[in-house]
């Protein structure tokens, strides 16, 4: 099972034989072998800066998940794809890179508090649009990781995107831990980062 | 009440009240925690909803500052939904705070142990890209915890209701399944007080069925055995002691109850009479005209002399062979003389040519109160053989008639009643041992004997004196709250008080020895009461009544005298009792094989039914032995023991030192047992 819990350890990122076994049969060799880079990947890059960490989980979601809408790829209005998923179909839109890069990097052990999630109007499409920021320090400018634009700008230099609203994935987790210790649910509106957690939690 | 176990429906009214209480409470705990968990979940995702939709509002407005997050801020606030709101900026400090003071909507306690607890949620409010600080928010639990308590309350009064309901038809149920265990609860305790009922009841439940089957199966088996039993052991009775044609009691009746008959009499200041009617011409009646003719003969005999005998209810009529019979009472001279010639005239008027030896020839005498049978019969036959027709009642004894004046028996008797004070009472405490097969004490017999001017009177004699002169009921009484004041100084076994006919012929008696008893049961050793049969066949309400109250105050009952009537079987059928005490009679004849197989046979049916054996007035060993070998199961007699006397030992010495050894002699017990008075 690819447990949440993974991400906060230090032990080597390492997935079951099962899920291997099931992604193979399931996609394929070329999904295989996207899903064992990913190991690779995160387990290499741990002692790195920053910066590296950045740039690896960056290059590796825009290198290896190509581009394709919801409806086109899950046929569902908006589907928030797990890490996995989105590695086996080697596909996703925007959301699962934003995904796969905060997991990738929370792996890696980048801090927490200095990642967040953002909607953002893509003014160029004019759509709406989401993006991996990374703050540095509080006050300053955030790093933006984007699957339109690969490369890893400052938030400033980004005039192409207005931000809407960002959120921590750790705010969650905070309710979390402060709701009597069980999990924040409810039947009647999950929200697509805890439906999204759920599955993770399940192994998908 | 755990001396004899709780009861099966106490456990079961316990075990499912605990079962349905637990289950209740349990449900309603549950269904508390399962509502307080929903509303901190509501509360949480509340909370976080509104910290979102503020961060949004706040961060596209566009120039976010601390007015306008207040300002925002307040306006949520305001609903009263909110326990608390605060904005934190990057530095961590503190730029908006609102929050609540709760009043309590519920009591204390409740909200004590099931506290809501609302998760504070938060959200980051940012100007464009520049994030700047972190809003959190938590929700007001007031309105959760009321209705939170509200649920609670209402389930609580449903539950209650619910197991009421459960309860009453537990209850129900049970009562309808326990019944059947009732009656045969009763039925065994019927059978303990040797009842043999049946139990008619039928239940819906089959293993209950079987066991009251079962058991009324016992129960009919063992009343069976038993009155099959009693009547092999009547006739077996009238077989030894009754003379098949005439139905009279036989020569063997007589020599068992001569001593008996000769004690009354002498007790009554009277003789015994002894009268011999011989037919004369039965021999020639036999030979001439047939044994039917002969039998005829003596039947008409018979009925004369029952006749005769009904005249006078102190006479015994015995035939004592084939051409004798005997009648016997106790008389004073004139009544002798009287009886003498009414038995002449009855002879001579039957008379006629059929006997050509006569009717009968008819000889008594006035018999000595220790003069043995043989001796008297031996009197009897020299009279016959003088070929006198004239009796000769007159001349013939030497029986002391010579006896105290009525005036000084009332005297004496006055002196005895006017005792208050026990150490004076002119009565002397005596114990006597009775024994079981193990030579262990089974319990000492109290026996009470009067001392005037240090001289010891007949207890016998005393008490019929005392039945005289209408002063049994006071003499008894006097008796009885001696030995009552006598007996807590004794200690080491049990100890039987012997109960006369006065005390089952005086309810007011009766009533005052069971009220002495009963407040003595804490300082009086383990008690039993002998009662004699005859007693009891008089007064058969009033016994089988002092009876059960007796086994209420845990004391044994014993029947003293027993088999001294040939119905006695059917008397203790009915009655609980714990032993039967054999007639000196019984003990007196036990070189007769057919009086051993009797008692083998009394003491087969007695202990069927649970009731003990003993005899008495053993003075050999070898009718100890005898008695063993009978599975008779204690025994009482000179042979066993001396009798002591406790009063006197008790004032020769300090009652309270003095250890009292009870020595049952060596050949029945080497080690012997002891008896305490401490």
């Amino acid at each position: 099972m690819l447990s949440f819990q993974v991400f906060t350890r230090v032990e080597p990122f390492a997935l079951s034989d099962t899920l291997l076994q099931q992604t193979e049969q399931g996609y394929g060799e070329a999904a295989l072998q996207r899903v064992l880079r990913w190991q690779a990947l995160i387990n290499n890059s741990r002692g790195n800066s920053d910066w590296n960490k950045l740039h690896k989980a960056n290059d590796f979601a825009n290198r290896e998940v190509a581009y394709a809408s919801d409806e086109a790829h899950w046929g569902k209005s908006d589907y928030w794809a797990t890490p996995l998923e989105s590695l086996q179909t080697g596909a996703g839109d925007c959301e699962d890179y934003v995904i796969l890069k905060y997991f990738m990097l929370r792996a890696m052990g980048v801090e927490e508090n200095k990642l967040r999630l953002m909607y953002v109007r893509a003014l160029t499409q004019n759509e709406p649009h989401m993006v991996l920021t990374y703050t540095e320090k509080p006050g300053q400018y955030p790093l933006v990781l984007d699957n339109i634009n690969p490369k890893i700008l400052p938030a400033n230099k980004r005039t192409d995107l207005r931000p809407v609203y960002a959120f921590n994935g750790s705010g969650l987790w905070m309710a979390k831990a402060q709701g009597l210790g069980n999990k924040v649910e409810n039947s009647a509106g999950v929200s697509q980062w805890q439906q999204l957690l759920e599955r993770i939690e399940h192994g998908n | 009440m755990l001396k004899n176990g709780i009861s099966l429906s106490t456990q079961f009214y316990a075990l499912i009240i605990v079962m349905t209480f637990i289950a209740f409470a349990g449900s309603l705990l549950s269904s508390t925690l399962t509502l307080r968990d929903y509303l901190n979940s509501q509360l949480g995702s509340h909370a976080q909803d509104a910290a979102h939709n503020l961060g949004l509002a706040i961060s596209s407005s566009g120039g976010a500052d601390t007015v306008l997050i207040h300002t925002l801020a307040s306006t949520l606030f305001d609903s009263g939904y909110y326990q608390q709101i605060r904005f934190v900026d990057n530095e961590e400090r503190e730029l908006v705070n609102l929050s609540h003071d709760n009043n309590a909507a519920v009591p204390r306690w409740f909200s004590d142990v099931f506290a809501l607890q609302a998760p504070i949620m938060q959200s980051e409010i940012s100007d464009g890209w520049l994030v700047l600080g972190t809003l959190t928010v938590q929700s007001n639990t007031v309105l959760a915890e009321r209705s939170l308590w509200q649920q609670t309350t209402r389930n609580l009064l449903s539950s209650a209701l619910l197991f009421a309901l459960a309860a009453l038809a537990i209850h129900v149920i049970l009562r309808a399944l326990l019944k059947p265990l009732r009656q045969i609860v009763q039925q065994a305790e019927a059978v303990g007080r040797k009842e043999f009922r049946q139990n008619p009841g039928r239940t819906v439940t089959r293993e209950l069925n079987l066991v009251l089957g079962a058991l009324n199966s016992m129960v009919l088996n063992i009343s069976k055995v038993f009155s099959e039993q009693s009547r092999y052991a009547e006739q077996l009775m009238q077989q030894a002691y009754l003379d098949p044609l005439t139905s009279l009691p036989n020569r063997r009746a007589l020599q068992q109850q001569l001593s008996n008959l000769q004690q009354d009499a002498k007790l009554n200041h009277n003789a015994l009479y002894v009268a011999m009617v011989s037919l004369s011409s039965l021999q020639q009646t036999n030979d001439e005209q047939g044994y039917a003719s002969g039998d005829q003969y003596v039947q008409k005999a018979a009925s004369l002399l029952r006749q005769l005998q009904q005249q006078y209810p102190a006479l015994q009529l015995f035939r004592l062979s084939g051409s004798e019979f005997a009648i016997i009472g106790a008389a004073d001279r004139t009544s002798a003389a009287e009886l003498d010639n009414k038995l002449i005239q009855a002879l001579e008027q039957e008379h006629s040519q059929c006997y050509s030896q006569g009717f009968g020839r008819a000889v008594s005498v006035l018999a000595e109160a220790a003069e043995s049978f043989s001796n008297i019969l031996a009197r009897l036959d020299t009279l016959q053989a003088q070929d006198n027709v004239q009796l000769l009642t007159g001349a013939n004894t030497e029986a002391d008639l010579c006896a105290p004046g009525r005036l000084q028996w009332q005297q004496l008797i006055d002196r005895l009643l006017h005792h208050n004070d026990s150490s004076d009472a002119n009565m002397e405490l005596l114990l006597q041992p009775v024994a079981d097969q193990q030579h262990k004490l089974v319990y000492a017999e109290c026996l009470l004997r009067f001392v005037v001017d240090d001289k010891p009177l007949s207890t016998a004699e005393v008490l019929a004196m005392a039945a005289r002169l209408n002063r049994a009921d006071t003499l008894e009484r006097q008796m009885l709250q001696f030995i009552l004041q006598s007996l807590p100084q004794l200690s080491g076994g049990a100890v039987a008080i012997n109960i006369s006919e006065a005390v089952l012929c005086s309810d007011d008696l009766r009533q005052w020895l069971l009220l002495q008893l009963a407040q003595g049961a804490a300082t009086l050793p383990p008690l039993l009461v002998e009662i004699a049969e005859h007693s009891i066949i008089q007064h058969p309400q009033q016994a089988a009544q002092f009876i059960t109250k007796l086994q209420q105050l845990n004391i044994k009952v014993v029947i003293e005298r027993f088999g001294a009537n040939l119905t006695s079987l059917r008397h203790i059928q009915h009655l609980n009792i714990d032993y039967v005490k054999l007639d000196a009679g019984f003990i007196n004849d036990l070189e007769q094989e057919s009086n051993r197989f009797f008692i083998m046979t009394l003491t087969q049916i007695c202990h069927s039914v649970g009731i003990k054996v003993l005899a008495t007035h053993l003075e050999s060993i070898d009718r100890l032995e005898a008695c063993k070998s009978l599975n008779v199961d204690g025994f009482q007699g000179f042979v066993l023991g001396e009798i002591i006397n406790f009063t006197f030992l008790s004032k020769k010495g300090d009652v309270n030192k003095t250890k009292m050894q009870y020595t049952l002699k060596q050949v029945f017990n080497p080690k012997g047992d002891t008896y305490d008075a401490s």
